[in-house]
């Protein structure tokens, strides 16, 4: 008896986290098909309007095509010049490989912002 | 397992990693060395880069108290939300690495979904929530809690709980990694050996999952310090971090200099927090 309470518990633990983390994409979905020009939760009405309003913004669809085209190059770029990387890191020990490795990986805990500015 | 391990000739694998360290240098160390150079160049009254050497852009910065109390909002917002992050991403991970529903792809994934989408994305949906006619508030009037709505997303704590939530997916990858790496066979070996669940918990898992969570907690003090979008929009212009400081005066007041100083003190913070991390985790790992 006592097992099942703390395992209710874990699992109403589980469900709030859960909730708690997918919140905001939820109410970003939500708040799409509402029709009232600003901010309120939850909508009264459900529409498509923005949709059609995106579709038909030729400033937000060029800006669409390049994050595709920015992203897109990135990848292929990185994953090129990753794989490569890789595979000399992966392969048997050499001198400095502590020092290489660490230098590549190196900018995933440099703030963007300080690259940005640089 | 040394068998399998490739041994490139030498000019083979100065070949591989060429492309690699020539992108970092492009992308990455010319950038910092660029940024140190900009932080020391003198600068005209009207705001002109003269060439020349000075030190002035630190002397303002840290002859300046608000830069301090900035500075000490950076760090104080980053352990915030490592306190907050932390805790809760590792019983979603624990759930995760120990279920055996056939959903469990599926839980995977949604815990890892956030991630997929933009950071401003969140921090938007964060701000209907918290918003003056959000969520939070309707529920609260409705309830008759409250007479009048409060402000919850306009300032410090709003952004600690947008940062919790949009780096909490780190964590959890964090942990997951770490506790993949677990022995389930020892837990067993404590239950059978008669200790009750609460005590394996305890006294087996936590001692061994520590490092995995100090390594989650860094990760995401380190990300959260170098956060800019969610401070700016969900402290609504009252949050003041580094980032966002920084963000100002390349954009706003355009002093390179001091956003270049500021930058420098940034990346020493960071080597700073580094360094202090990889010696506490040396010293637990010599006491296990």
């Amino acid at each position: 008896m006592k097992r099942s309470v703390g395992l209710w518990c874990w699992r109403g633990l589980i469900v709030a986290l859960y909730a708690f983390l997918l919140a905001p994409l939820v109410v970003v979905l939500v708040v799409s098909f509402d029709t009232r020009p600003y901010l309120r939760f939850p909508p009264e009405h459900l529409s498509l309007g923005s949709y059609v309003a995106v579709l038909h913004n030729t400033a937000f669809l060029h800006a669409g095509l390049l994050s595709i085209l920015v992203g897109g190059a990135a990848a292929l770029v990185s994953l090129a010049v990753g794989t490569a990387a890789a595979f000399a890191l992966g392969g048997k020990a050499f001198p400095g490989r502590a020092i290489v490795q660490a230098m590549l990986f190196s900018p995933m805990v440099v703030p963007h912002i300080v690259l940005a500015v640089g | 397992m040394s068998g399998s391990m490739q041994a490139y000739p030498r000019w083979l694998r100065g070949l591989l990693l060429a492309p690699g360290l020539l992108a970092l240098a492009v992308t990455f160390i010319l950038p910092l060395i660029w940024l140190g150079r900009i932080s020391v160049l003198p600068r005209s009254g009207d705001g002109v880069t003269l060439p020349g050497f000075t030190l002035q852009a630190y002397q303002h910065v840290l002859g300046d108290g608000f830069y301090w109390w900035v500075l000490w909002k950076t760090v104080w917002l980053g352990v915030l939300t490592a306190a907050l992050a932390v805790p809760m991403a590792f019983p979603i991970a624990l759930f995760l690495a120990r279920t055996t529903t056939r959903w469990r792809g599926v839980l995977a994934a949604l815990a890892i979904a956030p991630l997929l989408t933009s950071t401003v994305i969140r921090t938007y949906g964060w701000m209907v929530i918290l918003g003056r006619h959000g969520m939070i508030n309707d529920m609260l009037l409705w309830s008759g809690l409250l007479a009048t709505p409060v402000r919850l997303d306009n300032g410090t704590l709003a952004t600690v709980i947008a940062l919790t939530e949009i780096l909490m997916p780190y964590a959890i990858i964090s942990i997951l990694s770490n506790l993949g790496r677990l022995n389930m066979e020892i837990e067993q070996a404590a239950a059978l050996l008669g200790a009750t669940p609460v005590q394996v918990f305890r006294r087996v898992v936590l001692p061994l999952v520590l490092p995995g969570l100090m390594t989650a907690a860094l990760l995401v003090f380190v990300l959260a310090i170098s956060s800019l979008v969610t401070p700016q929009l969900m402290g609504g212009g009252r949050v003041f971090v580094l980032a966002t400081e920084i963000f100002n005066e390349t954009t706003v007041t355009l002093n390179w200099q001091v956003a270049g100083a500021l930058s420098i003190l940034l990346l020493l913070l960071f080597g700073g927090v580094i360094s202090v991390y990889q010696r506490i985790l040396s010293r637990m790992e010599e006491r296990f």
